[in-house]
């Protein structure tokens, strides 16, 4: 019994006694960033079925699959590319404390991103033209919740980074903090990441 | 006064980074490798190979550059590249090169 109250009695210790030295917890950031890959990791679990969908369904209608536009998206593919060289900048650039190259990079980022989804759009609409919708058959099916989830990724990507853009603007980040950045760019990097597996694995295989 | 902010950049150990030189060369060999990638599909007997190699390729440069996984803790590593793993070898599994 005495053991079970002697643990909380040390741990209110340390705590009022970093409060008193206004210490800071020494590992929030790694804690954070670990929470991130942990997510990121999870989100690899829910695209790998999706991405192997595709893989089975080209294998039924491949035919469908050789109207993709293999020019266009590899145009998309540059694209996101880019956005992910711009947040790396904008990191860059805040760690040596220009804050003016850090907003621009991060302004590139979301037209490149906005940019990216119109793209996709427009390929939907053509692909629609050549009779290829959700409801198509397998191939459709899978293709359009592929793509559609990764799309929805960049818009949520695109929302926390207007977040991220506006924080910026009004000087939050600075040489000395700016883990918002860093936080948002581990985010923006794996739907990159999940964009290089699509390209090769649905649009180039 | 403390915000979440300031809490999340308090001074930790010594942090290793990969520079801004670095990122551009980085994004150089992505697209490079992205315009071999497109190349690669004209080569029939080496198109999955290489495009798997590839792939990986890409997808290491941003995990390990962008994401700076390079130089973050190895716990990290360890936690994300573990269901990497498995989902590679579940897609791979179902690719063409698995029923030539």
């Amino acid at each position: 019994m005495q053991q079970e109250t002697a643990v909380p009695a040390v741990v209110a210790t340390h705590a009022s006694e970093a409060h008193a030295h206004h210490e800071v917890v020494p590992f929030s950031k790694n804690n954070s960033k670990f929470a991130m890959w942990l997510f990121l990791a999870s989100e690899v679990m829910f695209f790998t079925p999706l991405i192997a969908a595709n893989v089975w369904a080209r294998t039924v209608q491949p035919e469908e699959h050789a109207l993709l536009n293999i020019p266009i998206t590899s145009l998309n593919s540059f694209i996101l590319l880019a956005s992910s060289y711009f947040v790396a900048r904008a990191i860059g650039a805040i760690r040596n404390g220009n804050v003016i190259k850090m907003q621009r990079s991060l302004v590139l980022n979301l037209v490149a991103g906005l940019v990216f989804f119109l793209i996709m759009m427009t390929e939907y609409v053509e692909l629609s033209h050549h009779g290829i919708t959700l409801n198509s058959g397998p191939f459709g099916f899978a293709f359009f919740t592929l793509t559609g989830f990764h799309g929805l990724h960049v818009l949520i990507g695109c929302t926390w980074l207007t977040i991220v853009l506006n924080k910026a603007i009004n000087g939050v980040y600075t040489k000395d903090n700016y883990f918002g950045v860093e936080f948002y760019g581990l985010y923006w990097h794996f739907v990159d990441v999940v964009w290089i597996f699509i390209f090769t694995i649905v649009y180039l295989f | 006064m403390t915000t979440p902010e300031t809490i999340a950049h308090a001074p930790e150990h010594e942090e290793k980074h990969a520079s801004e030189g670095t990122f551009f060369v980085v994004f150089g060999a992505l697209a490079a490798l992205t315009v071999i990638e497109l190349l690669v599909i004209y080569l029939p007997g080496l198109r999955y190979p290489l495009l798997i190699g590839l792939m990986f390729a890409k997808a290491w440069l941003v995990i390990d550059y962008f994401m700076n996984l390079r130089y973050d803790n190895k716990l990290f590593r360890i936690s994300f590249l573990i269901p990497v793993a498995a989902g590679v070898i579940m897609t791979i599994l179902l690719t063409p090169l698995s029923h030539p």
